[in-house]
């Protein structure tokens, strides 16, 4: 009987251990004056890291008030956020014809 | 040839023309790395300069905003210009275009010097929108295919965007205050 027991909650941790996923980085590059990807898959509780690899600087701004935004990136510097919540519309409001999105996924 | 000369001497015409006052008569282009470097070091200066005259003469946001990105984009081209003919070991030379391109900015500056609110805010757009275009072409179509240093040449195509996105900037900016 308790052998049985040991067994079915072994067999759930193994369950849970397969089923539950673990947040991902995702990585942004700013360049050429696009966000690259300009549309990112992501799940929540993942992260997405921007970096700047263009001569002239950039930020990430959430579109949605309130909301956040980094501090003008130099080239080479690294902008980080957990998604949580809803898809996410952004731009560079340096040059705000730049823009790119997060849509969160269900399925990742 | 001569036609091919003509072409040449029409494109600078088109190209550098920042406004109307301009024109380039002379024989066809042609620019050695030095002189690039120059003519572009040039072409930043002076819309950093149209910026900074900007700043002091607008109150409208969209303009203050555009004309600080204008500032900064402008001289971290220009810093790294600076870097590759230190490293180079070039030294910018002045030339006919680059003299030319400062004269026709003194007389841009003067008329956006005379004029005020939003009278000021529409012709500096409308001469961004105008400069950047001109530039744009010039990069492409003389700039980069003449650099012979292949530094020089990918510094060149790797500033072409952001002045495409500059332009694009400039024409959001134009249209939403009524340009």
């Amino acid at each position: 009987m308790w052998n049985n027991k040991i067994l079915l909650a072994l067999a759930l941790c193994f369950l849970a251990c397969c089923t539950s996923r673990q947040p991902v980085t995702h990585y942004v590059e700013i360049k050429q004056m696009q966000f690259v990807p300009a549309i990112l898959e992501v799940a929540q509780g993942d992260s997405v890291i921007w970096t700047n690899k263009d001569i002239v600087e950039h930020n990430v701004v959430n579109e949605s008030k309130p909301g956040w935004e980094s501090k003008s990136l130099k080239m080479g510097e690294m902008y980080a956020l957990k998604i949580e919540g809803k898809d996410i519309d952004y731009l560079c409001t340096l040059h705000p014809v730049m823009k790119g999105r997060i849509v969160i996924s269900q399925n990742k | 040839m001569k036609h091919l000369n003509k072409i040449c001497i029409a494109l600078f015409a088109l190209l550098f023309a920042s406004t109307s006052q301009m024109v380039y008569a002379q024989s066809a282009p042609s620019f050695n790395d030095a002189e690039i470097a120059s003519i572009a070091v040039t072409a930043n200066d002076i819309d950093i300069k149209y910026g900074e005259l900007a700043l002091t003469k607008t109150k409208n946001k969209e303009i203050t905003n555009f004309a600080k990105t204008m500032i900064n984009d402008h001289k971290a081209v220009i810093q790294q210009a600076v870097d590759l003919v230190t490293k180079l070991k070039v030294t910018p030379q002045d030339n006919a275009l680059s003299k030319q391109l400062n004269a026709d900015a003194e007389t841009t500056r003067k008329m956006l010097s005379s004029k005020k609110g939003a009278a000021f805010n529409k012709a500096y757009i409308d001469n961004e929108v105008a400069y950047h275009e001109a530039v744009i072409g010039a990069v492409k179509d003389v700039l980069i295919p003449q650099s012979q240093n292949a530094e020089l040449k990918a510094l060149l195509e790797a500033v072409l965007p952001a002045l495409e996105t500059h332009l694009e900037h400039a024409k959001m900016v134009q249209k939403n205050i009524g340009g």
